[in-house]
Parts: C-alpha cells; structure tokens; sequence
C-alpha cells in the first residue's frame, strides 16, 4: 500500500440516531473535527444515505424506530460493496440482548451511548477508526494491483496568446503554482515544447491569464515563444517605461538599506516602511503609485492584521500585487494578489518575483487585450496512481496543483472506466512529508449528480480481469529459508 | 556505468550539520559519490580533478572563500545554477547579490536542506542520464577543456550549436569552448548570445566583457563591467578586472583605485593578485610582477593574452633570454587549454635565439598541449628543420 498524506480526503460519516438532539450534538462535534456529516433518523434512512454517499463511516445507536444496528450491519453484509462500510455501534441501555447483539457482529468498534455518551471518548473512537479502516477510503483499491497502468501523462488544456513586458502569456482554466515547473506542449508539432516557471496568475473572462518570465523558459520552444506578438495595453504604453516601485516592509533597516542599494542596479526604487502602521498608511495614500509591496514578514497578530483587513478590503485593480517572505514551506494564498516567498531565497527569483508581480498590475489596469487567438497547447506532466476510490482517486505528482483546477489523465485505462471521459477535478492537495517536490493529490471523476455506488460499481465491474494481486512480499527470513532449501 | 558524479558538500560553518545527516547523506543513488570538505582549498582539489558536477555550500555569510568556490565551479564544472546550492539560516541582500554573479539562487533553509539535497539529486540523475541536455554537454565540454583536448572542444562546440540558440548556460560553454580554442571572436557572439538569452545572468556579462578586452573592446567592457558595478559594487572579481581595464587605457590613477578597492574586498583573491600583476606589468615593474607570477594559481584569458604578448614584445626587443623567463612562469599559471600557445611561443623565441633544438622540444610540446598537430605549428617547425639543415651545412663549411 503506497504512503498516503493523511488529510487528503475529508471524511464522510453518517450518524444515525433515535432522536434528533442526540444526533445534533455528535454532528457538531465531529465537524469541528473536520468531517463531513449526514444525520438520519432512522434505519430506512441510514440506508438510503449509505448507498447514495458510500460514508467513510457509520456510527448508529443500538436501537432506531424501525430497526437496529445490527439490521442496519447485516443489510449491509448482503450488498457487495457496502459491506466494506465500518460502523461503530452506540449502545443505548447495555442490556444482555444489546451486548449480545453487538458482540455477535464484527463491528469496527462500540461504545456507550445515551446518559453514558462520553464526547472524548467518541471523538478518539472515530479517529482511530478512520485511521484504520478508512484512510482513505473504505473502498480504496490500491494502485498496485492496476499493475502497470498507473503511471501516465496528466494535461491541462491552454492557450499561448501573446507576450507582454517580458512575460509570456497563457489563457487556461486554471491557476498554476509559483513553483511549478510545467511542460507546454503545444498541438501543432511544428511548435517545440518548453518548460515553464514560476507562474503568475490573473483571473480574466473564462479562467485564468498564467504569465511566466521568458527568460526562466527552458527548451527548444523558446525560440517560437520569443517571437510571439505583443499583447494590446489599452492605453498606458507609458507604464512599461516608469521605474518600478516597491513598497518594502521591513522592521530592520539596515537590510532596507542594503536591498535599496541592489535593487537600485535593476531600476528598482523601493519605498521603505519600517513598520507595518506606516506600510499601511502608504497603501491607503498612495497605492497606485506602487507596482508592488514586499513584506519581509507578516504575523496574524497585531498591527499586521490591520494589514491584511486593509488589503483584503481593497478591489483587486486599486492595490498593488504583493509579496511576502515567510519561513514556511510551499505556503499557499487563495488571494490571486498575494504570493509568499520563502526565506532564504535567491535575489533571480525574488526580481522575477517583482516584476511579473509589476507586470500583472500594469496588465490589470489597462486591461490588456488577450484575444481568443494563438498557440493551442497542453501542459503536461507525469503522474503516478496511488489508488481510486468511490469518487476518483490519489494521485502523486513532481509538481504542485493547485484545489479545484481540472486537469486530464492520458490513461487509457482510466479514460476506458470513465467511458471515455478524462477529465478530474483535484479537491484536496497536500505536500508529501520529507520530499521537497513531491505533492500528492485527491481528484474527483464522478459527474455531478452522479450516485456514488452506481459510479464505483461501474468501475469496479470495468476492473474485472485487470486487477492483479501482489505478490507478498518476501522477508529475510523466507529467503533464508529458501537457501536452506536449495542447499538441501 | 562510468565515473561516479561526484556531490561536493563544502561546510565552512564549523556547525556539524554535515555529520548530523550522516546517514542520510550515505544513501544517495548510485550514480553519486559524495565528498564532504571543511574547507575552499580542499574543495577547489576536488573540483580540479574533474568529477564534480553538484556543489553544496554551507556558509552563514558571503566570504572570499564562497566566492572563490563559485568561481572554481564555474571555471572548472561550468555554467549551471541550478547544480549549485548554499545553505543558511538567513541570507542578506549582499549574500544573495553576491551568489548571483554566479547565477546561483538556490539558498536551502537548514531545517530542509537534506531533502532538497536529496531531490536535487534525483533532479541531477535525470538530467545527465539523458547526453542530450544543456548540462550533460555542458560538463563534457568543460571537461574537455580542462583536460586541453582540442578535438573533443571542437566537438562540443558544434554539439551545443543549436542549444545555444535558445539555452544560455549551453552559449556560455559554447563561449568558454571558442575561448578554450583562441576562436575569440566566435567567443565573444556566444557570450553575447547568452547575455541575450538571460538578461539577469551576470556570469555572461563578465564572460563577454573579459573576451572583449582581449580583443580590444576595452570601451565595451568598460560599459558592462560598469553597468554591472551599479547593481553590487561590492564584487573583488569586477573591481579588479576595472583596474585592469584602466591599466589597458594607461589610466594608471583609477586602475589603483579599483585595485585598492578591491584589495580591501578580497586581498587573497585569485583575481585581485592576477590584477595586481597586471598593473605591475604596465606600469613596467617587471620585478613585482614576476613575483607575483609565482603566487597565482591560475589567470583568465586576457592576462594569459597580455604574458604572450609582452613575452612577443621582449623577444622581438632582443630580449629573448628574459622573453622566455616569462613564458616559464606564465606556462604555469595559464589555464591548461591555454598552454599550448606559450609553448609556441617559447619555441619562437628559441628560433630567435638560434637555440633551434630547444625550439623544436617546446614545439613538441605545443602539440602535445594542443592535442594534436596544427597549420602554424607545421610551418614553424617546416621552418625550423630548414634552419637547423642550414646551420648544419654552414657548420659543415665551416669545418671544411
């Protein structure tokens, strides 16, 4: 079983309870834990919701107004695929019949319920049933029995449309991360593919404006890139022309001094705020007059929220695009404005960070033209399968995507499951622990409206005759015994 | 599988860093050796043999000993950033300023930097599994420079041809490789291209501004080296290749200027004492800048271009006894690939000195330098065959 980051998928339990009050304070608490919840009230119910949202996990009170637990265990053991479900038995009264009852089925686990509930003891509980049970997925299949289907190409369809003061510009329907490195490839061959870095990312009409410094291009494609045309500035030719400003937040001076003296050789000129009150009151007086802002650093506490308040208050085409230093790693904004640059960094990526970051704004004020037209091209990257689920799947991949963007997995295999569709949605991503570029992600094939069971028994059944077992591993031991044997 | 590639760790923090990771330092793939230093001179060793491809440093701060492990680098492995990294807590804007000379902007914080170290090297295997990329013909290159194989340079400089139309680091090798084969000119558009290709890479300028003083560009490299003093006037390498300019335009005033500035940045530095003796040499303190000859380890292209030509300039003078003191000297401190062209001259300074013998063993020389034979060195030596069978016949004369 291959090494899944925890938190990847968000739980589904459904809590099935006699009265609704009960079932309302569990609900609660389990979604200040972070699950999703489903509340029925009944056996009939619990049944209904278990075959239409495949639930990670039942916790169902000994006792309903049309049955048991223990019917709700055993219509479950008669469906295929359902029986997979783990459930936790809540007895209500601990009587002889009820513990019997519980005892005589394998249930993922029991604990008392009603006067004796003990809200701690039930939270530790369902962790550790999801934990062992459910990781994932009580359903998961396990990418090492796809054999060798599970490494393949995954594309996002774009289009190159232009360039503009130094950036190449990309129309997708999605984000791309600052530290991606993405493969553009485009669909007449006569174009030469190339490696893109460090994107930037602009909402505009129907998904997203992906700029990258064409100078960080790598590959043969470089050559037709740097002969695309200019895209139209709408009027502020004259932007390109001014000096770029920065607003610098930075508590310690003589760091100031010393970037002011670097960035001064670049045509750089930055604005010094030597704490976060007056960088706030530069971007409420003059915040068109800066391309950019830098924040050496930013804390959620304080004058720093005041801050974040003022810039998230501002619309997107009166502030200046910003970026802030962190010690954190791979650290995310949901703001299209904010990008975080992790310390130590190299001064190369900090100026493309600030002029693609000028770039962009000059872009939005003047609202440059994209046009519909240009190179018809997919960013690709490999991929490998970990392992599919009731609504998708796992996926491993060299570079960072970003929640809710779609992307296409070139596999036949998948594409012939999904009945020639291939494209998924990725909901959740986490960076896998201990690797530097290694991310792994939760991705969504089931179409909307679609019921759970009816999806995976599709894929399960379109998995008959390719779904291989692995061999067990041998331990040191059994070779030993091997040797033994051969030497006999 | 060939040579191992070797991974240089050079820690010159004292803070046992290295040693703490010992373990998970040991399992690197296979294709990799690893070779942990405390120190730049050990490190330059390592990198003089020729199997270093990635490069590591740990260091708080920007020092001559950083500089002179990126300069080693650079020279000796070649044009690739992204092989190079440092490691601190905190890098200052001097830091990083002074890194990106060298194009290096990889900085790894001390809590990730065996995990970066370990996908950069899962990076590395990839790339140089495939001879096709810009860094495995880039290493080959360098390598064939170092190991003064004129044919296989030729062979590197058509390999990169095309690369460099839209990769600068392979223009900058193609560059370095026109250099190695005294084809300056041919140097001087690749380093341009290079330049073009990556506006931000200040290696390319530096390259460009050098191969331009030697050939008599001094106003152009003055300009780059000048619009690049703007942005970090704090590099020892530059400031001691401004003086050398001014020593070229006489202006012997502002050449001690940028000397003594540069002095006070890096007194030890390789650059700085190779400008030191260049000034010497033009200001005709011949004593001083000999002596100096013997403290350095090795000069860039324009100063082994100045020791040939003031080592031409003695011998047509006459002074063919001191010409060929200086060529000794200079003979040790050029760059391998370099070489051959001060044994060639050595060997015309022998022809003027009617010491024919001597000149044909520094002949054989050259070629043994240059790798193999070449159009001038067969007229010279056509030459210096006809003037021994001459002397021979006036001896035979004489005799009779």
């Amino acid at each position: 079983m291959a090494n899944i980051a925890t938190g990847l998928t968000q739980h589904t339990v459904v809590i099935v309870v006699d009265k609704r009050e009960r079932g309302l304070g569990m609900q609660s608490l389990l979604q200040r834990a972070g699950y999703r919840t489903l509340l029925a009230l009944s056996l009939y119910d619990a049944l209904q919701f278990v075959s239409q949202e495949m639930p990670h996990l039942v916790v169902c009170e000994s006792t309903l107004s049309d049955g048991s637990v223990a019917a709700l265990y055993d219509r479950l053991q008669h469906h295929q695929l359902l029986s997979l479900t783990p459930i936790i038995a809540l007895v209500m009264k601990k009587t002889r019949e009820e513990v019997e009852m519980v005892r005589q089925r394998q249930f993922a686990g029991f604990l008392l319920g009603g006067n004796n509930f003990d809200t701690k003891a039930f939270l530790v509980k369902v962790t550790e049933v999801v934990r062992t049970k459910s990781l994932v997925s009580p359903y998961l299949i396990d990418a090492v029995k796809l054999g060798d289907h599970t490494k393949f190409a995954m594309s996002m369809e774009a289009t190159v449309v232009g360039q503009n003061s130094g950036q190449v510009l990309v129309k997708s329907a999605m984000e791309i991360d600052p530290s991606a490195n993405l493969l553009c490839v485009p669909q007449d061959q006569s174009y030469p593919p190339a490696i893109f870095k460090m994107a930037s990312n602009r909402p505009v009409e129907d998904g997203y404006c992906n700029s990258f410094p064409l100078e960080r291009v790598v590959g043969k494609g470089r050559l037709w890139l740097e002969k695309l045309p200019e895209a139209d500035m709408n009027g502020s030719a004259e932007a390109e022309e001014e000096e770029a400003r920065v607003l610098y937040y930075d508590p310690n001076p003589k760091r100031f001094e010393e970037f002011a003296e670097v960035f001064k050789g670049y045509d750089i000129d930055l604005q010094h705020a030597p704490n976060i009150q007056r960088a706030v009151s530069y971007l409420k007086q003059k915040a068109s007059s800066f391309q950019c802002v830098y924040l050496h650093e930013l804390s959620t506490t304080g004058a720093d929220i005041q801050w974040k308040e003022l810039y998230s208050q501002m619309s997107v085409g009166d502030r200046p695009p910003s970026i802030i230093g962190t010690s954190a790693c791979a650290l995310k904004s949901n703001d299209p404005d904010v990008q975080y640059i992790q310390k130590p960094f190299g001064l190369g990526v900090f100026l493309d960070m600030i002029r693609s970051a000028s770039a962009n704004s000059a872009m939005s004020r003047s609202s440059v033209e994209l046009g519909s037209s240009g190179v018809l091209a997919n960013y690709m990257a490999q991929c490998s399968l970990l392992a599919l689920d009731e609504t998708g799947g796992i996926l491993e991949v060299r570079l960072p995507l970003l929640e809710n963007s779609r992307i296409c997995l070139e596999s036949p295999l998948l594409k012939g499951l999904w009945g020639g569709e291939n494209s998924v949605r990725i909901v959740s991503v986490k960076k896998l622990e201990g690797k530097a570029d290694t991310w792994q992600v939760r991705f969504e094939a089931i179409a909307p409206g679609m019921s759970k069971t009816k999806y995976w028994e599709k894929i399960v059944k379109g998995l008959e005759g390719v779904l291989v077992e692995p061999e067990p591993e041998t331990t040191e031991e059994e070779s030993a015994e091997d040797l033994d044997m051969q030497s006999a | 599988m060939g040579d191992l590639w070797e991974c240089l760790i050079v820690d010159l923090t004292d803070s046992g860093l290295v040693e703490s990771y010992q373990e998970t330092l040991t399992q690197i793939p296979e294709e990799f050796s690893l070779n942990v230093v405390t120190d730049e001179a050990t490190a330059l060793v390592a990198m003089e043999a020729g199997g270093v491809v990635l490069m590591v440093i740990l260091a708080e701060e920007y020092s001559p000993d950083v500089e002179s492990l990126l300069q080693g680098y650079q020279s000796k492995v070649g044009c690739l950033p992204d092989f190079q990294a440092i490691v601190c807590e905190d890098a200052g804007p001097r830091f990083m300023v002074s890194v990106f000379e060298f194009g290096v902007e990889q900085f790894w914080p001390k809590t990730e930097w065996v995990e970066r170290f370990t996908e950069l090297l899962d990076r590395t295997r990839e790339t140089l599994l495939d001879s096709e990329t810009t860094e495995s013909k880039t290493l080959k290159v360098l390598k064939s420079i170092r190991q003064a194989d004129q044919e296989e340079i030729i062979a590197g400089q058509a390999a990169l041809e095309e690369l460099a139309t839209y990769d600068y680091r392979a223009a900058m090798a193609r560059g370095r490789a026109f250099e190695a084969t005294s084809n300056l000119v041919e140097a001087e558009a690749a380093f341009s291209q290079s330049k073009n290709l990556n506006s931000m890479c200040r290696s390319a300028d530096s390259q460009l501004a050098e191969v331009m003083m030697v050939n008599g560009k001094t106003d152009e490299a003055l300009a780059i080296y000048s619009k690049l003093e703007k942005s970090n006037p704090r590099n020892a390498s530059r400031k001691a290749a401004l003086a050398c300019i001014y020593v070229e335009k006489g202006d012997h005033e502002m050449a001690k200027k940028f000397l003594k500035e540069a002095n006070a940045l890096s007194p030890k530095g390789s650059k700085v004492q190779e400008a030191k003796a260049q000034y010497y040499l033009g200001t005709g303190d011949m004593g001083k800048a000999f002596k100096l000859l013997d403290q350095l380890d090795e000069v860039g292209p324009h100063f082994a271009a100045k020791l040939n030509e003031l080592g031409v300039r003695l011998s047509q003078a006459g002074k063919g006894k001191s010409a060929l003191a200086l060529y000794q000297k200079a003979h040790k401190v050029v760059r391998p690939e370099l070489r051959y062209k001060i044994s060639m001259n050595a060997a015309l300074a022998c022809r003027r000195l009617k010491s024919y013998e001597m000149a044909l063993k520094y002949l054989k020389r050259c070629q043994k330098e240059y790798g193999k034979r070449f159009e001038k060195l067969d007229k010279i030596e056509v030459n210096l065959k006809a003037l021994i069978s001459q002397a021979a016949k006036a001896g035979d004369k004489q005799a009779g």
